[in-house]
């Protein structure tokens, strides 16, 4: 288990968030991240309601299949659908990304990376990791986890 | 670069009304996790020569003002660069550094982005 803060772009918003990270037992974080284990990539964004937003996030997800699907490796929308739970569920790293007021988990595992939003627990994107390139957005925090 | 329209299995009116709620909020086009697939949309759009809807530029000013607004991710998972200048929705991270060629923008989006260089980053 392990507790990193890469401090990424300073500013007031990323160390009040630290703070609060820090402030947390390791059971509390762990119980933060099975949390995730609920997102769904059907639940609307926060704010939006009705048959619309489910029809749009519906349609989301059919593009991040389209997208992603092929390359990496799944064969229908259900399989890549649900295979960001096993992603979920033991991963080999978690970190928390902060932008315009939302967060952010960041599952990894192997090639591949899930996203999470944690204020709505809604499957925002899963598609090939590139360490590198992930590492090269400036960000308002970042936060390791686990 | 694209060529076939990735998202034939959706109607011109999912299209747009998709990409109006989009622009509408922004971050999902500007956010690095999500900008890829997204954008999808507006490059079917393209391919689809729907861009000269009143709906659709009336998005796309929404997301320009957006952007250099609020700033831009490039899409984590793909290469902008694959993409031809010109698709300037793959470029939003340029747009928001005011890197991006005037001259490649149609006249409606230019105008609001020449004006984005009179305010500050």
């Amino acid at each position: 288990m392990q507790f990193e803060i890469s401090t990424g772009r300073a500013s007031a918003f990323s160390l009040i968030s630290q703070d609060e990270y820090r402030a947390l037992t390791r059971e509390e974080l762990n119980n933060r991240i099975k949390a995730h284990l609920g997102s769904d990539w059907l639940r609307p964004a926060k704010g939006d309601k009705g048959v619309n937003a489910y029809e749009k996030a519906e349609r989301d997800l059919k593009k991040h299949y389209i997208d992603h699907g092929n390359e990496l490796g799944y064969k229908s929308l259900e399989q890549y659908k649900k295979a960001v739970y096993d992603i979920i569920k033991s991963p080999d790293m978690v970190y928390i990304d902060r932008r315009k007021g939302k967060t952010f988990y960041n599952f990894i595992k192997g090639d591949k990376i899930v996203i999470s939003e944690d204020d709505s627990l809604r499957i925002v994107s899963f598609y090939p990791f590139n360490q590198k390139r992930w590492e090269s957005f400036a960000r308002e925090g970042l936060i390791r986890i686990f | 670069m694209q060529e076939k329209d990735l998202l034939e299995s959706f109607s011109d009116r999912e299209l747009i009304e998709d990409w109006l709620e989009d622009c509408r909020e922004g971050f999902s086009l500007t956010y690095y996790a999500t900008a890829s697939a997204l954008l999808l949309t507006r490059e079917s759009i393209h391919l689809r020569r729907l861009e000269d809807k009143e709906e659709v530029k009336k998005a796309d000013k929404a997301l320009i003002e957006y952007v250099l607004k609020e700033g831009s991710q490039p899409p984590d998972s793909d290469d902008p660069e694959k993409y031809p200048l010109d698709h300037w929705w793959w470029h939003l991270d340029r747009i928001a550094e005011r890197t991006y060629p005037a001259d490649l923008l149609p006249e409606h989006l230019r105008e609001i982005y020449l004006k984005g260089f009179l305010r500050p980053f």
